[in-house]
């Protein structure tokens, strides 16, 4: 089933030289419970497209359909909502807030929103990133690794339409790397969960279902890896 | 190295912006201290010259007979660098007129000294050339060129050449007038009887002075309590050389306290300020040090950076603020000048020296000196931290400056704002506080001058006597004859208007008369004890007050009494009422009888029993007594009883005494007079009379001419540093809430991303304010007890409440509701600096 599909999406930046087009006519449609990788070198867009997909930036033609609903002309209020309670956001860095706990800042969508945890959920992701004795523990007093779990953790537990990563992995060593995909890896078939994740390291993104690579722009290769 | 110059310099030019906060309060600093020091420079200079002015620049006067083995001491004493030798020559008479003169000889140091009194001509230089005051000159009809001839004790006649007139407050009935004769300082040296001394070091006066009077055979400590000890106090104080054991009550002693002080406070304050912005500013640029460090820096070399850095952000504003500071000083002493010439009209000296728009290499190499050390204290903490920096620390996304556990606080999601917010401010506690406290201190600043400034208003309100409420003219008559009836009468349209004539001495109620006995009862047991650990006296004083008779007939009908019950020369009414509690302001004074009115005798002394110089005693027959404090309509000393007696008794009384002073050489004539009359008829009317050299007028303009523009320049300044202080505090706010919001910055990003809506973001935001605020409103109330406390201490009569209710508190709340805008509008612009199409990117 369909989730998530672009229309000739588009992405212009003005610069010193005048404009420059990161995203030129980017046609991509996502079924639910998709893993899907976007690879590309540094500049080529992927963040461009993953932040336009996430509401974070207004494109400067074409439209996002999140579950059929036209999404890129929702106003700042409603897109605050949508990506509360449909998007899962986690990024290289700055993923958490320094002045919360471990278990605020998982919670933190569904606290915006006054709700409890699905205590189900709650319990299965606590179990997937293993931090249960560190809940009370401060950003400041965990490994990269721990955190890019919390973070993954908060895009999780408000079971989102779809969780966008970019570049989740960057900051991290090559076993805390794996571990974190394997993580993902495991959320994506426990949850059913659409993942997008956003790298320009190869070996992460032929570990997905799915390989779309963007060049200048552009995809220039949208192919199955299963 | 070339690389951290690159690096300084294109962060610097990066930074724009951000330096701007930094770089406007370096400038705000160094106006005000440039200000401080410059008007201080002025006030201190203007001192000097008065002193100098109406005493004299010498350092100190020995009398002592000179003989040529002291004239060899004084001369090869190594400290000295002058002496001017002198000789009071007695009396000589004026051939052909009536004056005697005061000759009083001296060699050239000694007549230099005179140059600050010449009002004409030269001073002299040669043998029997002489100085004359002016005003003899006129009345003996001579001018500069003529011959004053006189004759000595021995009948020698001298003819004296005058040179010049000086300036001389001599009355035109007193007839031994001093003239200085200029004489060589040979002749001085083997018979003169007092030397003048400049020391090389003005600061060794004090030391060395009585060592000399040692060597010289003389007792320091009696010439000391005699009070002929000859220093200069009004030069040596005005040039910050004061005695430990002398204090003289010169206004200039307090000179060096108030400018370190000054310094503390001014430099206190933005030590905070600067320190914070920098170190917000520097924190910013941790992970850059830390990939310094990583890449081979040493960790000096990153101190060395962030001064260099500190430096040139300072250099610019450090010159600016230095000549803002000059300019604003010459403005501000023009305005000062406009009410500082004016208050100073009612003294005794014609010529009234302007407050002097002073520049000197040395006060701005002060100026830099300081301004350069401020800044220097203000980085001490954040380059500390930056030499402590761990390369691995400094790296992480997330540090926690404080090494203790943190404490985790509830985040409820159905309280999401409040919480939160609670969360970030008691989280940056430290942070707060620090951008609190240069905001603070800007309230306690501003809290001091309202506090200082309502002491005034009360002082002038309820504690200013004034000597002209009921009276509207009054006349003072500086001469031993009484004011002529004739006189009185032409000013009163024949004794039709109101008037009182008046003389007046102190006296103190003699121990000898037996207070248990002539003392009221309750004034004995609740009152007295209080007066005498108060006064240190335990006599009671007492004013002795000589009424013209007509107008004495006119009081003393009441008790119906009549003149001639007074005719033995004692009798006298005494108006037995004193404050129950003196400290009170004069308008709130209330009052309760000292002396039983049984008691028909009193014995009055003019020396308290305590006083080393032993007097005669005299009594007094007491006819009655009044309740009536006011019972002249001119205020009296709060402190005293009054006694009155009719004015040819007074004088009579007085004359027998052989240690009165002349100061009951006064009669005050006061005048009720018709609204339309002018002093210059007053004056008119008068001088047809009187010399006009013994006459002084006032109005109710004139006489408070002083007060008035005294307090007009007090406002004037008070208002001015509320002015700069507003300036500044507003100053600070915005750096606050810059710095703070700058830390926040990410983290409102990430909120976005997350989830949260610009209007709760908004609502966090406010919420954050709003705490921020309390915590300024909680400190700044705290402020203003402490005002309100220094006020009381500056104008004791007044308690911590009477200031605080009259504070003008609107400036206060207006100071305050200004804060808060700037607070909320500043941290509310954050929403637009975090939009996320500008910074989605940048996650």
């Amino acid at each position: 089933m369909e989730i998530l599909r672009t229309v000739n999406l588009t992405k212009n930046y003005k610069d010193g030289n005048g404009i420059k087009t990161v995203l030129h006519d980017i046609n991509i449609s996502i079924n639910r419970g998709e893993f899907i990788g976007i690879l590309g070198p540094s500049g080529s867009g992927k963040s461009t497209l993953l932040n336009l997909i996430g509401g974070l930036d207004k494109p400067s033609k074409g439209e996002v359909y999140m579950e059929n609903e036209r999404t890129d002309n929702l106003n700042q209020s409603k897109l605050a909502i949508y990506r509360r309670r449909r998007i899962g956001i986690v990024y290289q860095f700055y993923n958490l807030m320094s002045n919360l706990t471990v278990e605020q800042n998982i919670l933190l969508p569904l606290l915006m929103d006054d709700k409890e945890p699905d205590i189900e959920l709650y319990g299965k992701i606590m179990d997937i990133i293993d931090l249960k004795e560190r809940l009370n523990s401060f950003p400041e007093e965990l490994s990269g690794g721990e955190q890019q779990r919390v973070a993954i953790a908060r895009a999780l537990i408000n079971k989102p339409s779809i969780v966008l990563l970019d570049e989740p992995t960057g900051n991290l060593d090559r076993e805390n790397r794996n571990k974190i995909f394997e993580l993902l890896k495991y959320s994506n078939v426990a949850f059913n969960q659409t993942m997008l994740i956003v790298s320009h390291d190869e070996e992460i993104v032929n570990k997905t279902d799915r390989m779309i690579q963007i060049e200048d722009g552009s995809i220039i290769r949208d192919v199955s890896l299963r | 190295m070339k690389l951290y110059d690159i690096y300084t310099k294109n962060s610097l030019n990066r930074e724009n912006k951000r330096l701007k906060t930094l770089q406007i309060t370096i400038f705000l600093a160094v106006i005000a201290f440039s200000l401080f020091i410059l008007l201080f420079g002025t006030i201190v200079r203007n001192s000097q010259e008065r002193s100098e002015k109406r005493a004299g620049d010498f350092h100190t006067t020995i009398l002592v007979d000179l003989d040529s083995e002291k004239v060899d001491i004084l001369e090869s004493n190594v400290n000295i660098k002058k002496l001017g030798y002198l000789r009071k020559n007695g009396i000589e008479k004026g051939f052909n007129n009536k004056f005697s003169f005061n000759i009083c000889l001296g060699d050239k140091n000694y007549i230099n000294t005179m140059n600050v009194v010449l009002s004409e001509g030269e001073l002299p230089s040669k043998e029997k050339e002489i100085l004359i005051p002016k005003m003899t000159a006129k009345d003996l009809n001579l001018k500069i060129g003529d011959y004053l001839n006189t004759t000595d004790k021995n009948s020698t006649r001298h003819d004296y050449k005058i040179t010049g007139l000086i300036d001389d407050n001599t009355r035109s009935w007193e007839k031994e007038i001093p003239i200085y004769v200029y004489t060589a300082s040979n002749t001085l040296k083997n018979n003169g009887d007092g030397v003048m001394i400049w020391y090389k070091n003005i600061r060794d006066t004090y030391k060395e002075t009585p060592k000399l009077y040692k060597i010289l055979g003389l007792d320091y400590e009696k010439a000391l309590n005699k009070g002929d000890v000859g220093y200069n106090f009004p030069y040596l104080s005005s040039h910050f050389v004061n005695s430990d054991d002398i204090s003289v009550g010169m206004s200039s002693e307090r000179y060096p306290k108030i400018f370190m002080i000054g310094l503390i406070l001014i430099g206190g304050f933005f030590v905070i300020i600067i320190k914070n912005i920098f170190s917000v500013w520097e924190k910013s640029h941790i992970r850059e040090y830390g990939l310094f460090l990583s890449v081979g820096a040493k960790k000096i070399d990153i101190v060395k950076l962030t001064i260099k850095r500190l430096i040139k952000i300072a250099i610019k504003p450090i010159l600016l603020g230095i000549t803002a500071g000059m300019v604003l000083d010459f403005f501000i002493i023009k305005i000062l000048n406009k009410y500082y010439v004016l208050s100073q009209m009612n003294m005794s000296f014609e010529n009234i020296e302007d407050l002097k728009f002073i520049i000197s290499p040395l006060l701005i190499l002060l100026i830099l000196v300081i301004s350069i050390l401020i800044l220097l204290i203000a980085s001490l903490s954040p380059v500390f931290k930056l030499s402590n920096l761990n390369p691995v620390d400094s790296m992480k996304l997330y540090r926690s400056d404080n090494k203790t556990s943190r404490k985790a606080y509830k985040l409820r999601g159905n309280n999401f704002v409040g919480d939160l917010s609670k969360i970030n401010v008691k989280k940056d506690k430290k942070k707060t506080l620090i951008s609190i406290l240069a905001i603070s201190i800007s309230l306690l600043l501003l809290g001091v001058v309202l506090a200082l400034s309502s002491g005034l208003d009360l002082e002038l309100k309820y504690n200013t006597p004034d000597e002209l409420s009921y009276y509207n003219y009054k006349i003072s008559y500086l001469n031993p004859q009484g004011i002529p009836k004739n006189l009185i009468s032409e000013l009163t349209n024949n004794f039709e208007e109101e008037y009182i004539s008046y003389r007046k001495h102190e006296f103190y109620i003699e121990l000898s008369n037996d207070y248990e006995e002539i003392l009221d009862q309750n004034y004995l047991r609740e009152l007295y004890p209080k007066y005498v650990e108060n006064s240190k006296y335990e006599e009671l004083g007492i004013d002795l007050i000589g009424i013209e008779s007509n107008k004495f007939e006119e009081i003393i009908e009441k008790f119906d009494l009549k003149l001639e019950d007074f005719s033995k020369g004692n009798e006298c009414i005494v108006v037995n009422t004193i404050p129950i509690d003196s400290t009170e302001p004069y308008s709130k004074l209330k009052y309760t009888n000292a002396i039983d009115e049984n008691i028909k005798e009193l014995r009055l002394n003019v020396n308290a029993s305590s006083f080393e110089e032993k007097s005669q005693g005299f009594d007094l027959a007491v006819l009655g007594y009044s309740r009536d404090p006011n019972i002249l309509k001119v205020l009296q000393s709060r402190n005293s009883l009054i006694a009155i007696m009719p004015m040819n008794n007074f004088i009579s009384t007085l004359n027998k005494l052989d240690t009165a002073a002349d100061v009951f050489n006064e009669e005050t004539l006061y005048l009720k007079l018709s609204e339309d009359t002018r002093l210059e008829e007053i004056k008119n009317k008068t001088k047809e009379y009187l010399n006009i050299r013994d006459l002084e007028f006032f109005n109710r303009e004139n006489l408070y001419a002083f007060e008035s523009n005294s307090n007009k320049l007090l406002y004037s300044l008070i208002f001015i540093v509320t002015g700069f202080i507003a300036i500044v505090g507003i100053s600070s706010s915005y750096s606050a809430t810059n710095s703070m919001r700058e830390s926040r910055k990410q983290e409102f990003v990430l909120l976005q991303i997350i989830g949260i809506d610009k209007k709760t973001l908004k609502k966090l935001i406010t919420r954050e304010v709003n705490y921020n605020m309390i915590f300024i409103v909680i400190i700044s109330i705290v402020f203003l007890l402490i005002s309100s406390y220094i006020g009381s201490t500056a104008y004791d009569s007044f308690k911590i409440f009477d200031i605080l209710l009259n504070m003008k508190i609107y400036i206060w709340l207006l100071y305050l509701l200004l804060i808060y805008i700037i607070f909320r509008r500043n941290y509310l612009k954050s929403l637009k600096d975090i939009e996320l199409t500008i910074n989605s990117r940048i996650m």
